[in-house]
């Protein structure tokens, strides 16, 4: 296993909540997930396609999001990932767990919540 | 243009996925590294920065290693979907390349549950062997049975030691000596004729000859079997009693007409 640094353990550890936040609204494919992630995040987060599908493989496998090859004209078939009802209910869990570490770690540590 | 498909499945054949997983894997991600390298272009990138680029986001394949195990069950859609430009490139020449792959991933699977190669080999060896069996019984009594009236009155008489060592239980032939000791005390059978193995012969006529395969049999042959000729006669019961007399033949009716015919 190769040396990890903190920001990617911090990653690892936020990569769940980032998909499933994504796909609240929209069903979106592998690429725009991708994408989305690099921009809001500012260029901080960036998942590679190595480690972004075995992510959404994983979510899929629990449950937590679908999937559908959808084909439109003129161009490459895509498969789209979208939410089941059984991950917007853990969203909203990890949405809730994740504002408390947050808050909790920002006790500790004295660095201000943007 | 750059075949994002052959790189992918290139860098992620030494996973050993299970085909149709692996099929959807290279399908996702060269869609994704074809996206990522259109934008670097639009971007301003050279062609080859843009390729480095794109073709980095594989350089770290420990978290798809880590995960294969799951990857092996995304499988769960149409491996080839109508319309996958997949299908085209098996029609232009890529099928060998794909049946020899699965080959070798078939091969690899049963290296690695020999047993349940075993067991599936056995189930398939005694599956095939009991159906030929059977088929074979059917065959031989329902589907082509003896052209004879009483077939299953039929039966084969032969020669075998009461203890022996030998692997093979087949009957041995008869000697005629025998045969006609047999017929003096047989009370058993209502008649009992005697064949030889099929040999060889030719048939003269009018100048040309005609090779045809025969038996020797004994002159109570036909009548043991219960047929009646279809043109002719059978053998004369004394037919069969004087040795080194006129032989005598029985020819079928189709091997007649093609042997007259070939002699003029």
């Amino acid at each position: 296993m190769p040396p990890t640094s903190p920001e990617q353990e911090w990653k690892k550890g936020s990569a769940e909540l980032l998909v499933l936040s994504l796909l609240e609204d929209q069903p979106r494919h592998g690429y725009d997930i991708s994408k989305l992630i690099q921009i809001r995040s500012g260029g901080f987060l960036r998942f590679h396609v190595t480690s972004l599908y075995p992510l959404l493989y994983r979510l899929e496998d629990r449950g937590w999001i679908a999937s559908r090859w959808v084909e439109k004209a003129d161009q490459r078939r895509r498969r789209y990932y979208s939410l089941t009802p059984e991950g917007r209910k853990v969203l909203r869990s990890q949405r809730k767990s994740w504002k408390e570490f947050v808050t909790a770690m920002s006790l500790v540590t004295g660095v201000e919540h943007a | 243009m750059h075949d994002w498909k052959r790189i992918v499945q290139d860098r992620i054949a030494p996973l050993r996925l299970e085909p149709t997983a692996e099929s959807d894997l290279v399908e996702e991600f060269s869609q994704h590294l074809e996206d990522r390298y259109r934008e670097l272009r639009s971007g301003g990138a050279s062609d080859e920065e843009a390729y480095r680029n794109a073709i980095s986001e594989l350089d770290d394949t420990y978290p798809l290693r880590k995960e294969s195990g799951r990857a092996q069950h995304v499988a769960k859609y149409d491996p080839v979907p109508v319309g996958d430009a997949r299908t085209d490139s098996l029609a232009v020449g890529k099928f060998m390349e794909v049946l020899w792959r699965d080959l070798r991933y078939a091969a690899r699977i049963m290296r690695k549950t020999p047993l349940f190669v075993l067991f599936v080999v056995l189930t398939l060896g005694l599956g095939i062997g009991a159906n030929t069996t059977v088929f074979t019984v059917i065959n031989t009594l329902i589907l082509n049975p003896l052209p004879v009236p009483d077939s299953s009155g039929l039966a084969a008489v032969g020669l075998m030691k009461a203890r022996s060592t030998s692997k093979s239980s087949a009957p041995q032939p008869l000697s005629y000596a025998d045969l006609k000791d047999y017929q003096a005390r047989n009370r058993v059978f209502s008649s009992l004729a005697g064949y030889t193995s099929s040999r060889p012969v030719t048939l003269q006529a009018a100048g040309a000859s005609e090779g045809m395969f025969s038996e020797l049999v004994t002159g109570n042959y036909f009548s043991t079997l219960g047929l009646k000729p279809a043109a002719g006669r059978f053998f004369l019961p004394d037919e069969d009693t004087t040795p080194g007399a006129h032989p005598v033949a029985v020819m079928k009716l189709r091997d007649l007409a093609i042997a007259l015919r070939r002699c003029g």
